[in-house]
């Protein structure tokens, strides 16, 4: 009787493959596909830091001067007003972002929570807005803007930025709130909470990894967005990130060494923003999948 | 646990024709009516007949449709859920899972915005009178499920609501919790004796637990009354049917001249009952094996389930109606055996209409049968 108490759990474990045994050869084999799919993703990352601290001349060149160590490319990119793209950036993506995703839990919270006529078809209709390709949007955009006289206007940006987010963010935020039984709210609404204090005590909390998920997708697209920008900032003080990094590449030169110190200095403020809550954007993605 | 006495005049609760749609399908249709105070009335019925739909009405969850709902002599019919002072027991208990057990049943108080002092008395209190103290500091997936439902209960406690809702609380406990938790919610009504609102798909809970059930189907009112009325008296053959455990057996039939006659069944001495088609109900309890070819009819042995103190047999007439019967004891049948059967009282006998379902009264009462 003992044995028959204590076998079914191995037995549990050896179907569900947890205790299953690989052999050397499939081990040794998964362990070089994942260190060559590291180096085929991270490979060109290291090689943008790498390649930010050498002369420029040795990036092209025939290589003599491997070992020399320089922050000449960070000097010069600084020199060029690198400081201000990036304040730009950070102004303009960290507002709109902010905007996009309040916006978006509102929105998403309606969506899923809420009984109105038609709603499939808006949810739709949200959905259908990301097959449009922004480039045929720029001309009427540009248009319009220039007749409001907001072209150069960082808050035209900011205004393109949360409209191109927003359908996504809502869809995202909507699987997430699925994912969040009804009967909360409705607990929370029996405990006396009006709409606005169940959002801000009990489905706000639960929610913070969608949050986090929806703001990373937002700033990330936003961060690197060129095409709008370029079309709306034509002033050099005015503009992002992106465009300043363009900046680099001359009409007959590039000095590659700026370009890579600038491109290094493009990449930090997202690892540095995003690292902290990466842990937190792995769960709120997973639970989307499974639950969303 | 501080006892709430009752003193209100009024009942606690009072629905006035309530009727609730969504879009062209009626879920619930001119419901009318009244809870005492301190009453535990439980509304029963199968999946789909609007049971939860009309506790949600009554927390204010959904509108109605139209009609009043009325709580304590103040009609709430517009007023929010927050605003009814009534306090909801979810099924799936809806326990917040960033919150821990204290911060759980404390919420209600602080939206409420109660001192600091009588919200940690009187979670404190429920906490006692639940045995929860030693999970206060928990969060909800730290517990197990009798203890997540005792704290959603707890939550609904410690607001001292005017009713206490409760949405099929028990089905996510395994047999042996829920018959256990069944005896402290009856327990824990006694010592409240607040007015208690119980949905439950469970006729034994009901009948178990409630001092007034009603029968709900298809969105209507079938019956609503003390569990030993709906079992002596159904108003119709779907509450016959629906209480009582194994259900009753119904056979198809005429009556004339005091004498149910159908295919395989002929029952004399009724004393006058109307004469034509009628529905003969006859609960499994009432019904015995018969030692000879006395008795009212014949079974072919399907089933028999050994409960211990007794059998549940399932046969079929010659006819193919499904019969059940229960037997003290064990006993010695195999399926395919035809054994007679009897009854043990004509008063346990029940006659409904075979168009509309509604139950015939039989008159005048007739003695025994021998």
């Amino acid at each position: 009787m003992t044995d028959i108490a204590m076998n079914p759990p191995a037995v549990k474990r050896r179907k569900r493959g947890l205790t299953r045994k690989h052999s050397p050869v499939k081990t040794t084999a998964a362990i070089v596909l994942s260190v060559l799919l590291i180096f085929f993703f991270a490979s060109p990352v290291v090689w943008i830091y790498w390649a930010s601290f050498k002369p420029s001349a040795s990036l092209i060149g025939s290589g003599t001067q491997d070992l020399v160590f320089t922050f000449e490319n960070y000097k010069n990119v600084w020199k060029n007003d690198f400081g201000r793209f990036m304040f730009n950036s950070l102004f303009i993506c960290g507002i709109s972002v902010i905007i996009s995703t309040s916006v978006a839990v509102c929105a998403s919270y309606v969506l899923s929570r809420y009984r109105f006529a038609h709603k499939k078809w808006l949810f739709g209709f949200l959905v259908l807005t990301q097959i449009f390709p922004w480039i045929v949007m720029m001309t009427p955009l540009f248009i319009m803007f220039a007749k409001f006289d907001l072209i150069n206007n960082h808050f035209a940006l900011m205004f393109c930025y949360v409209t191109i987010t927003l359908p996504f963010s809502i869809y995202l935020m909507v699987g997430y709130l699925e994912a969040l039984p009804i009967d909360l709210d409705e607990a929370a609404l029996m405990d006396g909470c009006s709409r606005f204090q169940t959002m801000r005590h009990i489905i706000l909390p639960l929610l913070a990894p969608g949050i986090v998920a929806t703001a990373t997708y937002s700033f990330l697209l936003m961060w690197t967005e060129f095409l709008l920008a370029i079309a709306l900032l034509t002033k050099t003080s005015l503009k992002t990130l992106p465009l300043g990094l363009a900046l680099f590449f001359g009409e007959e030169t590039v000095d590659w060494g700026a370009v890579m110190a600038a491109s290094a200095l493009t990449t930090l403020p997202a690892l540095l923003l995003f690292l902290p809550v990466q842990s937190r954007l792995i769960a709120g993605l997973s639970a989307g999948s499974v639950k969303g | 646990m501080e006892t709430t006495i009752v003193t209100s005049q009024y009942p606690a609760l009072e629905l006035k024709n309530v009727e609730k749609r969504f879009e062209n399908v009626i879920a619930l249709q001119g419901l009318s009516f009244s809870v005492e105070p301190g009453a535990f009335v439980a509304i029963v019925g199968p999946s789909g007949c609007g049971k939860s739909t009309l506790l949600r009405l009554i927390a204010g969850l959904e509108a109605t449709s139209d009609g009043e709902i009325w709580l304590d002599n103040e009609d709430v019919t517009e007023a929010s859920a927050g605003e009814r002072g009534l306090a909801m027991v979810f099924q799936s208990y809806a326990l917040y899972p960033h919150k821990t057990v204290r911060e759980n049943m404390a919420f209600s108080l602080k939206i409420a915005k109660r001192p600091k002092a009588e919200i940690e008395s009187r979670v404190a209190e429920a906490a006692r009178a639940l045995q929860l103290e030693a999970y206060l500091d928990r969060l909800p997936k730290q517990l197990s499920g009798g203890q997540r439902q005792r704290v959603a209960i707890g939550r609904a406690i410690v607001r001292k609501p005017k009713v206490f809702l409760f949405d099929e609380p028990l089905s996510n406990l395994d047999a042996a919790l829920r018959a256990e938790t069944r005896v402290e919610l009856a327990e824990l009504h006694q010592r409240l004796a607040a007015t208690m609102i119980y949905v439950t798909h469970d006729q034994v809970e009901a009948m178990t637990l409630a001092d007034q059930i009603i029968i709900l189907n298809a969105g209507q009112i079938q019956q609503m009354g003390s569990p030993k009325e709906l079992y002596n008296e159904p108003k119709n053959a779907f509450v016959a049917g629906f209480i009582g455990s194994p259900k009753m057996n119904f056979v198809s039939g005429t009556i004339n001249e005091g004498v149910f006659q159908s295919t395989d069944l002929s029952i004399p001495g009724l004393g006058q009952t109307a004469s034509g088609a009628i529905t003969l109900g006859v609960r499994p309890e009432a019904l015995m094996l018969a030692d000879s070819d006395k008795g009212i009819g014949q079974i072919e042995v399907s089933i028999v389930e050994y409960l211990g103190d007794e059998s549940v047999i399932h046969g079929r007439l010659a006819d193919g109606t499904p019969i059940i019967l229960r037997e003290k004891g064990g006993v010695e049948l195999n399926t395919g055996d035809r054994v007679f059967i009897d009854i043990e009282n004509v008063d346990a006998l029940h006659f409904f209409s075979p168009d509309s379902g509604e139950r015939i009264v039989r008159s005048p009462k007739t003695p025994n049968k021998g």
